[in-house]
């Protein structure tokens, strides 16, 4: 493994809407050129294990010295608190994978979300590489494990017929890997276009498709447990970082289709209980209307989100607990997501 | 909610590969008009939360006491050796449904789940691209140990639609009326996305205590359905190819019918600590041993044979045991079918 490191900081991110064709969607558990990690912590008594995965096992020469299947992995960790930007990167040969413990590979002692970057070991330029699986396990300090989640991925050039965004001209590495953009113009380059030509789209609006009413419960044979939930959300427009602006909707629906909603702030990354967001979204919240026949009369939910900026997008994981009899249970997943929205984000080298 | 419960005991039924373009692979995270849920589990000592929720919030009614986002689910739970048991669920438009697998199916089973949607009047599969769903592992009720979301499967994924009728709502039956095709889900890019060819896990701990950290013990699960039941020289046969954390490169070949799950460490020895260690780079992650592996079914891309799964790891610290887990990544296209139940 080669390692270069780097920290920008950034209070304001140059970010942007495209114009152009929007079509494909972020994947899932596939195979991709960019990986988004919605949250990474490392914060004090919190850690996370990230796996990057390079899965072309291709080791035929390229003949400048490296292989088919040899990568550059750009890290770039942002800081939820201040959008504030530190980097590394990480050479991965055919087939290579590595794992890290974020408090060290960022050593910030920070909480945010994480992107993952493919590029040509040679020139340190993005590249159409899609080979990269990865995921997240989030842990107390190093082993002991907490919850686990699959990044989002991102094809490059996912569009039709795999086209490149116009004004490409196909220029590729020595490995005849495409790069994402045109490297004569340093603004192209500055920036990830997620907007259906350089990478697939971010979704336009994500979904929990279940949640348990924050609370306690007293169960059918005398047992009570407590219910809590996080949410990690991270928006693309940089005009959130207001404090006091709204900008995001939740819309949701208890389990007998009452609907609530609620607007509130995330800005650059936001990890926040249920309850923080609505009132709704509580034991007592849902149980207006609710159909206690089920679940042994736990309350039950799911809401949509959606940015309320036109420019911006969201993406974002959760993570369900229980507390029972003093023992703490967690279980976490990624949020679902429909639609696309064209969003950049900057690009550091 | 309305609901009928039937059980079928099908030790061999007919499961075969569709000849036609596999395009479209299954997707994840994202709605589907068929779930599939590789794992519940609700034998003594465990249960499964499992949740549909309905994302078509449309309440124009259909003119037949139906409205556009009504829905029937029809759950359909497989064990370990193929025996079916079903049931249906209505949801109505937003509705979501949670319930416990071992009261929904009490059976005491562990197996694989599949989730379809159906119109609510005729009881036939239709094209209702409106769902999400989830899984929580758990002990008995609420107590978490992981959770993972289903594979999701889009009706029509390449719009195939000649000679299709819809409901009363215009949702397109998936299959023509009265056709004998009625009987089978054929996830052959044309009915429903195809399966995958190819599953991934990124990253496994090595079994056993590292070097570097005697106080840690990891193990695992690994849980994979297939898409034939197996039996009578039908195996799903499986190559494993792995890797350390050094491109150090292993592989193990072994068979199943209709559903497995073991530590890898049954598998092969090559994931324990020890031989993980060989030609390792030891200076990442604490001198901790990992790799990664992929898995295929080696039957043939015609053979009715493809595979799905989840995995989770677990560690073992001062007799505190912790665990997560996720699906498995995927990349490639299968057509194979399943029997459709009603």
């Amino acid at each position: 493994m080669g390692r270069r490191y780097g920290v920008i900081t950034t209070a304001f991110l140059s970010l942007g809407l495209l114009a152009g064709a929007a079509s494909a969607q972020p994947l899932h558990a596939r195979q991709g050129s960019v990986l988004v990690f919605p949250l990474f912590d490392s914060t004090q008594m919190a850690n996370t294990i990230i796996s990057v995965t390079n899965t072309n096992e291709d080791e035929r020469s390229c003949g400048n010295g490296l292989r088919q299947g040899d990568v550059q992995v750009h890290y770039a960790y942002f800081d939820g608190a201040t959008c504030a930007e530190s980097n590394t990167d990480e050479d991965l040969t055919p087939a290579d994978t590595i794992t890290v413990l974020a408090r060290s590979h960022n050593p910030n002692f920070e909480v945010g979300y994480l992107i993952v970057e493919a590029r040509d070991p040679e020139t340190n330029l993005p590249i159409d590489y899609d080979f990269l699986i990865g995921s997240a396990i989030v842990v107390n300090s190093e082993f002991d494990f907490e919850w686990a989640y699959t990044p989002y991925v991102f094809e490059g050039f996912p569009g039709t017929d795999r086209k490149m965004p116009p004004g490409l001209t196909g220029a590729a590495d020595a490995c005849g890997r495409y790069f994402l953009d045109d490297n004569s113009d340093p603004a192209d380059l500055a920036r990830l276009d997620f907007d259906g030509w350089e990478l697939n789209t971010f979704p336009d609006r994500i979904y929990l498709d279940n949640f348990f009413g924050e609370g306690t419960v007293t169960l059918g044979g005398g047992g009570m447990v407590s219910f809590s939930g996080s949410l990690a959300l991270f928006t693309t427009d940089p005009n959130n970082l207001d404090p006091n602006n709204l900008d995001v909707l939740m819309v949701g629906y208890n389990n007998n289709e009452r609907l609530f909603s609620r607007s509130f702030h995330v800005g650059c990354h936001r990890v926040l209980g249920l309850s923080e967001i609505s009132g709704a979204l509580t034991q007592t919240g849902l149980s207006a209307s609710s159909d206690n026949g089920e679940l042994a009369g736990v309350e039950t939910g799911w809401f949509r989100l959606e940015t309320l900026s036109p420019r911006g997008s969201i993406l974002g994981v959760y993570a369900q607990s229980s507390v029972i009899g003093g023992n703490s249970f967690v279980g976490g997943r990624e949020l679902q997501y429909t639609g696309s929205r064209q969003v950049s984000l900057p690009r550091f080298f | 909610m309305f609901r009928s419960m039937m059980g079928l005991l099908a030790g061999a039924l007919v499961v075969g590969t569709l000849v036609g373009p596999a395009s479209a692979q299954p997707i994840h995270a994202q709605p589907g008009s068929v779930l599939i849920f590789p794992l519940y589990n609700s034998t003594q000592g465990n249960n499964t939360v499992l949740t549909v929720t309905n994302l078509n919030e449309d309440e124009n009614s259909c003119g037949n006491g139906f409205r556009q986002g009504d829905v029937e689910l029809h759950y359909v739970y497989y064990s370990e050796t193929w025996q079916e048991s079903d049931t249906d669920e209505q949801l109505t438009p937003a509705d979501t449904l949670t319930v416990l697998a071992r009261g929904h199916n009490p059976n005491f089973e562990m197996g694989f789940l599949v989730v379809e949607a159906r119109d609510p009047e005729t009881g036939l599969a239709i094209d209702f691209d409106f769902l999400i769903g989830s899984a929580i592992i758990v002990n008995s009720e609420f107590d978490f140990e992981w959770a993972y979301t289903p594979y999701v499967f889009e009706a029509l994924p390449g719009r195939f639609e000649r000679g299709l009728t819809d409901d009363a709502c215009g949702r397109l039956f998936l299959d023509p009326a009265g056709d004998p095709d009625e009987l089978t889900m054929d996830f052959d890019g044309r009915e429903l996305s195809a399966f995958p060819d190819t599953l991934y896990l990124d990253h496994f701990f090595g079994e056993g205590t590292p070097a570097g950290r005697p106080a840690v013990s990891f193990g695992n699960t690994l849980y994979l359905m297939s898409s034939s039941p197996g039996g009578l020289g039908n195996s799903t046969n499986v190559a494993l190819v792995g890797w350390n954390n050094n491109e150090k490169r292993f592989s193990r070949s072994f068979s199943f019918d209709c559903y497995y799950f073991s530590s890898l460490g049954e598998i092969t020895n090559a994931v324990s600590q020890t031989n993980l260690d060989v030609d390792s780079d030891d200076s990442e992650l604490l001198g901790v041993e990992y790799g990664w592996l992929r898995l295929t079914a080696t039957n043939g891309p015609e053979s009715g044979h493809a595979l799905l799964g989840v995995y989770t790891d677990a560690a073992t610290i001062g007799g505190d045991v912790f665990t997560s887990g996720r699906e498995l990544q995927y990349s490639g296209s299968r057509s194979v079918t399943i029997p459709r139940t009603f």
